[in-house]
């Protein structure tokens, strides 16, 4: 008869493989032969491809290939692509890919209004108006009031497969809003495709308890805020494209980091 | 699980039945089994010795049992194509491997898994180690250990390096 030890080396590897992250994470601390498994690099490998962008490494000198697989892989965590304006990064539980779109790459210019948005950088925003650190060099400031409407796109490829995301939108606490209850429009869905998800979400005040999930913005672990802009399931479509968009009426103060796009949490 | 597969200890080589060759595995115990060539190559390591004409004689199958030979056998009749009519079919089949709750079933797994290992079976390979895996999702080190039936071989200050380094891992 088999004990679990008595087995090789490659299917301990093989089976821990086939869990998460966390789990092997987990399993590094059963024995010593669990250890060098779940170390290994067939298993941080694994957990790596084929889902990891070849591009996230324009941003550091590293050769990545010489790297222990465990240590990419956290090194990976909040890796900022395409030039700075992007930010990648594993769910630690699931494995899957996140990202942010900084707020750079989102659309906020609408026809002549340009002038009503300003750009920071980040000491500056330390300075000024108190906020926590940000993931990008600069965030771009709303300055005069006027009707808001922010857009933000990402191709699906870049997304892991059959998993459902939810998109949000990162932006500055919610004192600056307190007392305008004007009703936020949100989407979330693909190019050309009618079968968006279309919902009105409220940015005056946080999320307390007892309230419907997703309407009011949460405080997050970075000290920013994030509201639900909503879901999108990603069935493996290479060719498509995710379009986020927020518009309400007049605002005059909004600081955005970014929108973030991650896997629902099951 | 039972036995599908043919049991004769009187014949040793390669012989045919109509025009398909059979082959003769040994397994560890000597329990003899003859296979058909064609069912049998779903193994590569098996394959790879028909094709290197290294298969005319009794193939010794090391470290694994008759019971479990038995087993992996039934499991190459299943996957045979045309055995079963639809996917749906085979995955119900196969849904006798998922569940190892019992530690009777852990064992089939572990030898299963030793016997696809060395017979390099993706196919099984694949079955049982998700099967493991997926009863291991979520566990705490301590369930993990019971899980597999072993003790730690840390000492105190280890596991609690180990748990620093990994911090992240244990919070909820």
């Amino acid at each position: 008869m088999t004990e679990m030890l008595g087995l090789p080396e490659g299917c301990i590897a093989a089976i821990i493989s086939s869990t998460t992250p966390r789990d092997a994470c987990r399993l590094t601390c059963v024995s010593t032969t669990f250890r060098s498994a779940a170390d290994s690099d067939v298993v941080w490998d694994s957990f790596l491809l084929p889902e990891y962008p070849s591009s996230s490494s324009s941003s550091s000198s590293t050769t990545w290939s010489a790297l222990w697989k465990k240590e990419l892989y956290f090194r990976t965590c909040h890796n900022l692509i395409h030039n700075g304006k992007m930010s990648f990064w594993f769910d630690l539980q699931s494995g899957k890919n996140c990202y942010m779109i900084s707020a750079r790459e989102l659309n906020i210019v609408d026809g002549d209004v340009i002038y009503e948005w300003g750009w920071f950088s980040i000491p500056e925003v330390k300075r000024r108006f108190h906020m926590p650190d940000c993931r990008f060099p600069e965030v771009v400031k709303r300055s005069e009031i006027g009707p808001i409407e922010i857009g933000g796109k990402i191709t699906t490829s870049l997304l892991s497969p059959k998993t459902t995301y939810v998109a949000y939108l990162v932006f500055a606490g919610n004192r600056i809003w307190l007392g305008d209850d004007d009703p936020v429009e949100v989407f979330v869905g693909l190019a050309g495709s009618i079968n968006g998800q279309k919902r009105t979400v409220y940015f005056h005040r946080e999320h307390q308890d007892g309230d419907d999930d997703g309407f009011f913005p949460k405080k997050r672990a970075d000290g920013w805020v994030e509201s639900e802009l909503g879901e999108f399931f990603n069935g493996g479509d290479k060719d498509g494209e995710l379009l986020m968009t927020i518009k309400t009426t007049d605002k005059e103060f909004l600081l955005v980091q970014g929108i973030e796009i991650r896997p629902k949490k099951k | 699980m039972s036995t599908a597969a043919t049991a004769d200890a009187s014949s040793s080589g390669d012989t045919t039945e109509g025009s398909v060759r059979l082959l003769t595995l040994q397994s560890e115990d000597g329990e003899v089994f003859e296979v058909k060539e064609t069912i049998a190559t779903q193994s590569v390591t098996i394959k790879g010795m028909v094709d290197d004409d290294c298969a005319t004689s009794t193939i010794p199958v090391c470290n694994v049992t008759g019971r479990t030979l038995a087993m992996v056998i039934e499991w190459w009749n299943k996957h045979e194509i045309g055995a079963v009519s639809n996917e749906k079919e085979l995955k119900e089949w196969e849904s006798q491997f998922d569940t190892i709750d019992d530690k009777s079933d852990r064992d089939d797994v572990y030898d299963l898994l030793m016997a696809a290992n060395y017979l390099n079976i993706p196919t099984l390979l694949d079955c049982c180690t998700s099967a493991v895996a997926e009863a291991i999702k979520g566990k705490s080190t301590d369930e993990m250990r019971e899980f597999f039936d072993i003790k730690s071989d840390f000492d105190e200050k280890e596991e609690d390096a180990l748990r620093k380094e990994n911090q992240w891992a244990f919070e909820n």
